[in-house]
C-alpha cells in the first residue's frame, strides 16, 4: 500500500476515506488468510473437477465417454452447486468470526470501527468466493468449451453468477450467525441447521404445504415459498436460464409466469440482494453491540 | 490518561465490575491485581472498547475520548495475554498489517521491530517463533505508532522465567521512556518491581488502591523479629517489658517483637542483658503476596 493511501487511514485523515481504506486493508487480509488456509484452492479444484467430470462422464451410462457441451453440464452441476456452495460459504463465514478469540479482540482493539471490521471480513471472503468461482467454473468451462463446443454457454455463465450470488447470500447469513453466537461450536451447529433447512428440509416442507393446501391456488403458495429460500430462487432462475422450465413438471406454467419474464428475473435478483442484505444488517447490528 | 468513574458491567446476573473508579496519570505504571474472576480482564476490555459498560463513564488517551470511539485507540497499544498471529505470515508481514490499519508507513514496522529486538527475525514465520518471541512481536505490534498508553493483559503469564525476564526488561525500558502502562498480572513480584500504583479488585469492586511506596512502607512497618529461645519465653517477656518493649509469646520457646525503629536491636540487647538464652532470631517482613491476600480475604490491613 502506498504512503498516501496509508496516511489516509491515520488519525488525522478524512474519516470516511479512512474508513474505506481500513475496510480495504481488512478485506485484503481476509482474502490472504483464505488463500493461506488453502480452502480456496480445494474449493476451486472441486468446482473445476465437477465441471470437467460432469462434462466428460455425463453420458457414461450410455457407454459414451468424452466432453459434452454445456447443456447437460449446467443442469447436473446446478444440483451439486445448490448443496455445496451454501455449505462452503456458511463454514467459511462462521470460521472467520466465531472462535477467533484473541485474534479478533486484537483487531478490534486497533483504531478501527466495528462496522469496518465486519465489512472488511465480508468483502474479503466475498472476493475469495468470486476467485474460486472464476477459476473453478471459468477454468473448467474453458476446457469444456474447447472440447465440447460453446453451445448453451450463456446458461453455464448464468449458473456461475447465480452460484456466486448464492455464496454471497449464505456468507452473509454465516457472518450473522457468528456474530450472534461467537462460540465456534454453537455457530457451526446453527450454520449446519440453516444449511439442512435451506438445501433439504425446506423443499419437503413446501411440498407438504402444497399438498395440504390443495384448494388454494398454486401460485399463492409457491410464490412466497420460492422467494423465501435463496436456494430455490437460484434453482428456478438457473433452470429457466438454460431453457429447461419444463423440468418443473405441472408447476412449470406457474413458475414461468412468476419468473420467466424480465420482470421475474429482476424480482428474483432483487430477492437475492435482499436475502443477502438482511442478514448483513442483523450482523452489523449485533457485531457492533456485542462484548468481545 | 485514563479516567474511570463509577463503571459497572454486568453479564446477566453476574456483576463483573461494580461501580469501579480510578484514574491513571501520564507516565504512570498502574497494575490491576485480584483473584480469578475479580474483574481484571473485564476492566481491560472496557478500557479497550471491547465491551460496553452498563453504567458509569470512561475517558482514555490524550484526547480523553470514550473507549468505544476508534480514534481513542490511536493512543493505545494492546498486548493480549496470548497473542495469535496467522502462522504462515512473517513477523514483518504481521506488523505491516497492523501498521497499515493505523495509517503508518513501512518505517514504523522497522522501528517497532528494532525496539523489541526482532529486526533479525523479520523474515521468519510467526509459527516458528518461541512463546517469548511471540510476546515480543505482540509488544512490537502494540508499539506501532508510538502510542502514549500501553495496556498489557498478563503479558508474561505463559512465558518461561528467561523469557519473562527479557520481556520485563523491555517493559522497564518503556517505563523509562515515559510511557503510561496499565497491566494486570498474577505475578506479584512483577507488580512489586515495576508498578507505581496497584489497584486490587475483589468481586468486581475496588478493594484497595495503593501506591507501591506506601505498600512498602506498610510492609516495613509490619516487620517483626522472631526469636527462638533455649528456655520458656516468660522471663524474656518480662525483661523486654522492663525496657518498654512489647513482646508476644510465639510458641513454647519463642517470642516476637516489633522490629521497626531499631526495636530489633534493642530487644536482642535487652534479652542478652537479662541473661535470657537466645537460640536464633530472624526478621519477618510480610511479602506483597501476603499483603494482597490480606486485602482479598477482607480488610486492607497488612498481615502481622
Amino acid at each position: 500500500m502506498t504512503a498516501p493511501a496509508l496516511a489516509a487511514a491515520g488519525p488525522d485523515a478524512d474519516p470516511r476515506r479512512a474508513a474505506l481504506v481500513r475496510i480495504r486493508i481488512i478485506a485484503r487480509e481476509e482474502l490472504r488468510r483464505a488463500l493461506e488456509t488453502r480452502w480456496l484452492f480445494a474449493f476451486t479444484a472441486l468446482f473445476a473437477l465437477l465441471v470437467l467430470g460432469l462434462s466428460y462422464f455425463g453420458l457414461a451410462q450410455s457407454r459414451e465417454l468424452g466432453f459434452q457441451g454445456f447443456a447437460r453440464v449446467t443442469l447436473s452441476l446446478m444440483n451439486l452447486v445448490l448443496m455445496i456452495v451454501p455449505l462452503t460459504a456458511l463454514m467459511l463465514g462462521v470460521t472467520s468470526v466465531a472462535g477467533s478469540g484473541e485474534g479478533l479482540a486484537l483487531l478490534l482493539a486497533q483504531p478501527v470501527g466495528r462496522g469496518e471490521v465486519l465489512a472488511g471480513k465480508y468483502l474479503g471472503l466475498a472476493v475469495a468466493l468470486a476467485f474460486a468461482h472464476a477459476l473453478g467454473f471459468g477454468g473448467g468451462g474453458v476446457v469444456v468449451a474447447l472440447n465440447g463446443g460453446a453451445d448453451q454457454l450463456p446458461g453455464f455463465i448464468v449458473l456461475t453468477l447465480l452460484s456466486l450470488a448464492l455464496g454471497w447470500v449464505t456468507l452473509a447469513a454465516a457472518i450473522a450467525i457468528a456474530s450472534i453466537w461467537p462460540d465456534r461450536l454453537r455457530a457451526m451447529s446453527a450454520a449446519l441447521m440453516l444449511w439442512l433447512a435451506m438445501a433439504i428440509a425446506y423443499d419437503l416442507v413446501v411440498l407438504g404445504a402444497t399438498a395440504l393446501l390443495s384448494g388454494v391456488p398454486l401460485e399463492s403458495v409457491l410464490f412466497p415459498a420460492l422467494i423465501l429460500n435463496p436456494v430455490d430462487v437460484v434453482r428456478v432462475l438457473t433452470t429457466l436460464a438454460v431453457g429447461s422450465g419444463a423440468l418443473f413438471g405441472p408447476t412449470s406454467a406457474v413458475v414461468m409466469k412468476m419468473f420467466g419474464t424480465a420482470g421475474g428475473i429482476a424480482l428474483g435478483s432483487t430477492v437475492l440482494i435482499v436475502e443477502g442484505a438482511v442478514p448483513l444488517a442483523i450482523a452489523w447490528r449485533v457485531f457492533r453491540r456485542r462484548d468481545w | 490518561m485514563i479516567d474511570v468513574r463509577e463503571v459497572t458491567k454486568r453479564y446477566g446476573a453476574i456483576t463483573a465490575v461494580d461501580r469501579l473508579s480510578f484514574d491513571v496519570g501520564p507516565g504512570e505504571t498502574f497494575a490491576l491485581i485480584g483473584p480469578n474472576g475479580a474483574g481484571k480482564t473485564t476492566t481491560l476490555k472496557l478500557l479497550l472498547g471491547l465491551a460496553c459498560p452498563d453504567a458509569g463513564a470512561m475517558r482514555i488517551g490524550r484526547r480523553a475520548l470514550p473507549p468505544g470511539d476508534p480514534r481513542a485507540r490511536h493512543d493505545i497499544g494492546y498486548v493480549p495475554q496470548r497473542a495469535e498471529f496467522p502462522p504462515a505470515r512473517t513477523v514483518g508481514d504481521v506488523l505491516a498489517f497492523f501498521a497499515a490499519l493505523r495509517g503508518l508507513p513501512r518505517e514504523a514496522v522497522e522501528r517497532s521491530l528494532g525496539r523489541v529486538g526482532l529486526t533479525a527475525l523479520a523474515p521468519r514465520r510467526a509459527s516458528e517463533l518461541s512463546g517469548g518471541y511471540v510476546q515480543r512481536l505482540s509488544l512490537a505490534q502494540a508499539l506501532l505508532g508510538d502510542p502514549a498508553l500501553l495496556v498489557l493483559d498478563e503479558p508474561t503469564a505463559s512465558l518461561d522465567p528467561e523469557a519473562t525476564w527479557e520481556f520485563r526488561s523491555l517493559v522497564e525500558q518503556l517505563q523509562r521512556e515515559g510511557k503510561t502502562l496499565l497491566f494486570c498480572s498474577h505475578l506479584l513480584s512483577e507488580v512489586e518491581r515495576i508498578a507505581d500504583r496497584v489497584l486490587i479488585l475483589v468481586d468486581g469492586r475496588r478493594a484497595a488502591l495503593e501506591r507501591l511506596d506506601d505498600l512498602r512502607a506498610k510492609q516495613a512497618g509490619a516487620t517483626r523479629l522472631a526469636i527462638a529461645l533455649l528456655e520458656p519465653p516468660e522471663r524474656g517477656i518480662a525483661a523486654l517489658a522492663e525496657r518498654g518493649i512489647a513482646a508476644q509469646i510465639a510458641g513454647e520457646r519463642a517470642l516476637e517483637v516489633e522490629a521497626t525503629d531499631g526495636g530489633a536491636i534493642a530487644a536482642i540487647e535487652g534479652l542478652r542483658a537479662a541473661g535470657v538464652t537466645i537460640g536464633s532470631f530472624e526478621m519477618r517482613r510480610p511479602t506483597l503476596e501476603e499483603t494482597f491476600l490480606a486485602v482479598v480475604h477482607g480488610g486492607a490491613d497488612v498481615p502481622r
